[in-house]
């Protein structure tokens, strides 16, 4: 291989790593402090919808962006009320998420794109010839201020402590419930971005369930990456490679699988990976576990 | 429940006015599409056959804690096994049936049994693998009418058509309405039986309140977890075998329009009660076969999901009610 080639590929696997990590960016936070959030694929899609709507209606790949945020963020409001404040199961509540939002932009994006002329969506201004643009690099920057937060400051003790002992942080004079539903909230905007790296940042357009199971993927890659961001970067750019290693791999006619195949093997590959992982960590003590502030 | 009921119709009118369409038109739709004649009437069951066993596997799951997310999976490595069963297996045609039924629920078990393994082996919570395998149960799908279950003249991406001895007799005439819904009303009192009153029954509730309690009363939770994703798995492999039997006779790419995911709707409405199973699989039978009739109103399917979702939210609205009302009348006889 060039060179050049070889820094196509990486460029490429961070860009492809980009939906992945922010999602899982922000659900390694959300699942330190005990939280568990199924819904991150309906937070992606409907990140991915919002960015493709407001930036066709602004013009603005920006806006697309600020949209998929609060679209996102809206979506762990609603987990975050059932979720953490009216204390049900955090796995129902996530993936009745995931129905809503598969059902949302399902109807959404038929009543108002599908049939239309709409052209291609404005996207995010890359990076000369590569497939870099801001978000890829806002995720890259996110994780070693990530990992600082979370193990260097005062805030990640407190964060961490709510997610392995609530009764001793909410003694120690946290308000447990409160940390959760912010990042909770935090996940979501994540959520929301990586959607929108998504549909404008890879792509320029929205295709009905278009994540196509990519948040279950990032839930993996927390387990995968021991709940810690640079963890979970290292799982992100290996999913990510593998992705754009078979995709190159096929269009050479190198490897010729039949597509069904190709489509399963990033499930398998997770699944595998999980496999071997799995064993040896440990999640967070009270993860899942819903905490009545009394 | 009923300001929950009345929030989410609102939620619901709101969601469907945003799309372009009348609410009131809708609601008539839905009733029209699930009830409006016998073939509609006919048309619920046949949609809440798969959603009852479906639904029971997750009600069993659920109530020893393990969160079986892969019904769906399950569901299409059940079809797929019991359409090979139908095509390619040449078997007397008395054990035909029987042979296909018991194919496509031992895949089932087979699908689900690899999440019990990832779990009690490697520490894999059961969430992520049971989501994981549906998807790959859903390329399966895909390769296998593709590959080697397309049909003989290889025209269209489907299977050939399964022997006749293989098939589901019809019920009712005039309508799609067949033979499995016997089955599963059985499976139904069988499934209460084995919950309430045998001892493997008595393991699961006891692991589902607590596997350390259930270990010191000498019950294996490993083993306990093995057997009930075993049933799980092989309740909604039943289901799709029945599919395929009973109502499509050949398996197609995208066979599934979610009864897995559905079924888990269904475990909630019926508080994880197998007898609750019945009406709740009911309800999302008839909003499904309702929902074939939005089409005319030129509204998808997703609308579908939507409905099911605010279900959801309704249900665990009126969950955290009751659970607050509990903690008072508590908080009462403690004083």
């Amino acid at each position: 291989m060039t060179p050049e080639a070889v820094l196509s590929f990486v460029l490429q696997t961070l860009a492809f790593a980009t939906p992945l990590l922010l999602a899982a960016q922000g659900e390694v936070f959300a699942e330190r402090v005990g939280v568990i959030n199924v819904g991150l694929e309906g937070m992606l899609l409907v990140g991915a919808l919002a960015s493709v709507w407001v930036a066709l209606l602004t013009g603005s790949p920006l806006a697309g962006v600020l949209a998929a945020v609060a679209a996102g963020v809206a979506l762990a409001a609603l987990f975050a009320l059932f979720g953490v404040a009216l204390r049900r199961d955090q796995v129902i509540v996530g993936t009745a998420l995931n129905f809503l939002a598969l059902g949302l932009t399902g109807v959404l994006f038929r009543a108002y794109f599908s049939g239309r002329t709409v052209g291609v969506a404005p996207t995010l201004p890359r990076l000369a010839d590569t497939d870099i643009n801001a978000l890829v690099v806002l995720a890259l920057l996110l994780v070693p201020l990530g990992q600082w937060l979370l193990f260097r400051t005062r805030l990640g003790v407190t964060l961490r402590a709510a997610g392995e002992v609530p009764e001793a942080a909410a003694a120690g004079g946290s308000r447990v419930n409160r940390l959760r539903v912010a990042w909770v909230l935090a996940g979501g905007a994540f959520a929301g971005a990586g959607g929108a790296a998504l549909a404008i940042g890879i792509n320029n357009a929205f295709t009905e369930n278009m994540t196509g199971g990519r948040g279950f993927i990032a839930l993996a890659t927390v387990v995968f990456g021991r709940w810690t961001p640079v963890g979970v970067l290292g799982a992100s750019l290996l999913f990510a490679a593998a992705d754009v290693a078979q995709a190159r791999l096929q269009a050479a006619g190198l490897v010729t699988v039949p597509y069904p195949v190709f489509l399963a093997i990033p499930y398998v590959l997770t699944l595998a990976a999980l496999a071997l992982r799995g064993a040896r960590v440990r999640a967070p003590a009270a993860l899942g576990e819903p905490f009545d502030q009394g | 429940m009923l300001i929950f009921a009345v929030l989410g119709l609102g939620a619901l009118a709101g969601i469907v006015a945003a799309a372009g369409a009348a609410p009131f038109a809708v609601a008539a739709a839905l009733f029209e599409g699930a009830f409006g004649s016998a073939y509609s009437v006919g048309e619920t069951v046949v949609q809440t056959v798969p959603l009852l066993l479906t639904g029971l596997g997750v009600a069993l799951a659920f109530r020893c804690r393990l969160f079986n997310i892969g019904a769906e999976g399950q569901f299409l490595l059940g079809a797929i096994v019991a359409t090979w069963a139908g095509t390619h297996v040449r078997p007397p045609a008395a054990i035909n049936l029987p042979l296909l039924l018991l194919a496509g629920a031992g895949a089932g078990a087979v699908w689900a049994g690899v999440a019990a393994w990832l779990r009690i082996r490697r520490g894999v919570p059961e969430v992520l693998s049971t989501l994981l395998l549906n998807f790959v149960a859903l390329q399966a799908v895909a390769y296998v009418v593709r590959g080697p279950l397309q049909e003989a003249r290889r025209d269209f991406i489907q299977s050939d058509e399964i022997a006749t001895a293989a098939r589901l007799a019809i019920l009712l005439p005039g309508t799609r309405l067949h033979m499995g819904v016997l089955l599963a009303l059985f499976l139904v009192a069988a499934v209460w039986f084995y919950l309430t009153w045998t001892a493997g029954g008595f393991a699961l509730r006891a692991v589902g309140a607590g596997a350390e309690a259930a270990e010191a009363a000498g019950i294996s939770p490993t083993r306990t977890v093995a057997a009930t994703f075993l049933l799980s798995g092989a309740l909604a492999g039943l289901a799709g075998a029945i599919q395929v039997s009973g109502v499509t006779f050949l398996l197609s790419e995208n066979y599934s329009p979610g009864y897995g995911y559905t079924a888990i709707a269904v475990a909630l409405l019926a508080n994880l009660s197998p007898v609750g199973v019945l009406p709740s699989a009911l309800f999302f039978g008839a909003l499904a076969a309702g929902s074939s009739f939005l089409q005319r109103l030129d509204l998808s399917a997703a609308l579908l999901q939507v409905l099911q979702a605010v279900a959801l939210f309704v249900l665990l609205g009126y969950a955290w009610a009751r659970a607050q009302r509990e903690r008072g009348a508590g908080a009462a006889v403690d004083a």
